[in-house]
């Protein structure tokens, strides 16, 4: 008997025991869908995380704190800051110096660097619209600018100019993206005073709309030139500028090897770079984590689902006895007889690996409209979970391992039988 | 004898160990030539069976020898016994022992597809040797279908197919009423003699032990 013939005879076995074998690729089908759904789910959220930091991250750009803050270097073992006589540690937080800036931008591969300011406005209205809460980043100058669904980005030098988010373009009143470009809005700040609840004094500045940014689940601020940023931030705390973070520009034409050898020479002077990189890496190791925690849990199921096989083996095993001892009389070897059960259990994690992947796949629009109303509430796209090609049928493929390696004992069991005392068995 | 076909030197067979050990065989010299029909008899338990399975390779003897063709089957790998019962000899049990899942032809050709012979030359073989036995018009059915003596016949198909040069009975007529047990005794002495094959028939039946050209009597595990 050929190989195909045996596997033949082992997957149509299945059919003697149906309600049998619909258990045991039940089981098996838990496993393989815990696995097809998680693998979805993480590949959709990771594919997501690229293409919204692809849309608004910067690439060639890093920021850079100081060590200090991020690292326990300075830290007593109860966690308390020591103190830095040349950064002011008041908060608990040290700040960047100029002498920090110049420093990072002296590093090789550093283009540009620039101290992020906090600035905290307290609203944004339009004419004399409603007024609205709002957050303000800077437009730093850098070679790439974001995408912008209506308008062009402006200059990082032009302190008239700001860019909207999308969410606050109806907010607003503006009939649409392209109405609001040129039009004037105006953000209101004050100084708070020490006292809770006191305000030394306040302003309003005004901008005109030069863009309005492509929509995303994580809305930004409205974002203003670095130099407006700086003036603004100056104002609320009286010239007594502080910068925990510098925002620096790197060379787009940068090795991964010069990339390395920039951060190790920035870290060698107290500061820690994250890149573009480091933070999309950074997403993924959190849901390359996430993905293995879920997958455990399939791979207990499928644990159990391997036992199910076990058994279900064994017991055909037993009720062919005297089938086993038949066709070994008849000259079937061993080897013949393991093949048979073998193929059996084969089949068995096949068709628990297509039925799982497939109700996967099935249910998938179901949970992303699910998906799509709650967690990811106002994604652009339609759907959310992926099913590569690759990672289905290697889950598949999984689950006929699987079925081999549980097949072995009672295939091998099976193999043994003497044919008399099989023949004899009833 | 050394044209022998079937040869036994001192075959012992024990079952079971220690206290629950049992001889089933304490010495049995034998010697079957080739084309000789030999009915094997005696009382319930007196090892008929056990001496028809290790003359056929279906299990070893605890000591003594069997051979073959001159071969001896204690030294044979398990690929080469059973290639050797795939080829060279056809069973026959009491029980039929068909395969009810699958059709009369395809009970048949079991062995022939364990040999890894075509599906179309299988089939073709199958219906010669269903012709033997004359049952074609049932080679569609399922086995299930069949009377007792239909499945005994078709069971004589099967041992057939291959061409062996010997068949081994186990009692084929011990679960047939007497007008169907002549019919498939017929059967078997009328192959024996067309096509020469050496007949080893375990039996109680008088009548066709009487057909053989030898009776070899066991008691207790010994030849008379
Ligand atoms: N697997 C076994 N384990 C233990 N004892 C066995 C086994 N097989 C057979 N025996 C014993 O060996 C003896 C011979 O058995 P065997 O089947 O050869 O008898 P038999 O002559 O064929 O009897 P019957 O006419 O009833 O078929 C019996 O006493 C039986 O109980
Ligand atoms: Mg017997």
């Amino acid at each position: 008997m050929k190989l195909l013939e045996y596997a033949k005879t082992g997957s149509s076995n299945l059919a003697r025991s149906k309600s049998r074998t619909f258990l045991t690729v039940t089981a098996i089908l838990v496993g393989t869908f815990t696995l097809a759904m998680v693998t979805a789910l993480s590949q959709g959220v990771r594919h997501y995380i690229d293409a919204q930091i692809q849309a608004y991250g910067q690439p060639n750009t890093m920021s850079v704190q100081l060590k200090a803050n991020t690292k326990d270097e300075r830290r007593s073992a109860n966690n308390v800051l020591e103190y830095d006589p040349t950064h002011s540690a008041a908060t608990g937080t040290v700040y960047m110096t100029d002498a920090d800036v110049a420093a990072v931008k002296k590093a090789a591969g550093v283009t540009g660097a620039y101290p992020v300011y906090k600035v905290n406005p307290d609203y944004i209205q339009a004419g004399s619209g409603k007024k609205y809460v709002v957050q303000l980043q800077a437009n730093y100058p850098t070679a790439n600018n974001p995408e912008v669904t209506a308008g062009k980005y402006p200059d990082p030098a032009d302190k008239t100019a700001i860019v909207l988010p999308y969410a606050y373009i109806q907010t607003l009143g503006f009939a649409s993206a392209a109405d609001a470009l040129g039009k004037t809005v105006t953000v209101g700040l004050s100084q708070a005073g020490d006292k809770p609840g006191q305000v030394l004094r306040s302003e309003t500045v005004q901008f005109k709309v030069a863009a309005v940014a492509s929509d995303t689940l994580h809305a930004p601020g409205a974002t203003i030139s670095y130099l407006e940023q700086a003036d603004l931030a100056s104002y609320q705390t009286a010239g007594k500028l502080k910068a925990e973070g510098l925002f620096a520009t790197t060379d787009p034409n940068q090795t991964s090897a010069q990339t390395a050898s920039m951060k190790s020479a920035l870290d060698a002077g107290g500061y820690s770079a994250q890149t573009f990189a480091d933070e999309t890496a950074h997403f993924n190791t959190v849901i390359n984590m996430v993905q293995l925690g879920l997958s455990a849990f399939a791979g207990v199921a499928l644990l159990a689902a391997a036992l199910g096989i076990i058994n279900t083996l064994l017991m055909a095993v037993l009720e062919r006895t005297q089938e086993v001892g038949l066709l070994k009389a008849l000259g079937m070897r061993p080897r013949g007889i393991f093949a048979i059960f073998l193929s059996e259990a084969v089949s068995i994690g096949f068709w628990g690996g297509v039925a799982g992947v497939g109700l996967a796949i099935a249910i998938g629009p179901l949970i992303d409209r699910i998906l799509l109303k709650s967690v990811f509430k106002g994604f652009p796209g339609t759907h959310i979970l992926l099913y590569p090609a690759t990672d289905m049928i290697f889950i598949i493929a999984g689950a006929m391992a699987l079925g081999l390696l549980a097949g072995t004992l009672p295939a091998l069991r099976a193999a043994r039988l003497d044919p008399i005392t099989a023949l004899r068995h009833d | 004898m050394t044209n022998a076909l079937l040869q036994t030197n001192q075959l012992h067979k024990t079952y079971g160990k220690r206290d629950t050990a049992y001889e089933a065989l304490r010495g049995v010299d034998l010697s079957i030539a080739p084309g000789e029909s030999v009915a094997i008899v005696g009382k319930s338990g007196s090892g008929k069976s056990t001496l028809m399975h290790l003359l056929a390779g279906l299990d070893t003897a605890t000591s003594g020898s069997v051979k073959v063709g001159g071969h001896d089957l204690g030294h044979m790998s398990e690929g080469e016994l059973s290639s050797l019962r795939n080829t060279k000899f056809g069973f026959i049990f009491q029980q039929f022992f068909l395969q009810p899942r699958l059709t009369v032809l395809e009970n048949v050709a079991l062995p022939l597809k364990i040999a890894n012979i075509s599906v179309a030359e299988s089939n073709r073989r199958a219906m010669e040797a269903l012709e033997q036995v004359e049952l074609t018009d049932k080679a569609k059915n399922r086995a299930t279908d069949l009377s007792g003596g239909q499945k005994q016949r078709v069971a004589i198909a099967r041992a057939l197919v291959a061409g062996p040069e010997v068949i081994f009975a186990d009692e084929p007529t011990g679960n047939l009423d007497t007008q169907t047990g002549h019919t498939v005794i017929k059967l078997l002495f009328d192959l024996h003699r067309k096509r020469h094959i050496t007949l080893v028939v375990v039996t109680h039946d008088a009548d066709l032990a009487k057909l053989c050209d030898r009776t070899i009597i066991i008691k207790d595990g010994k030849i008379q």
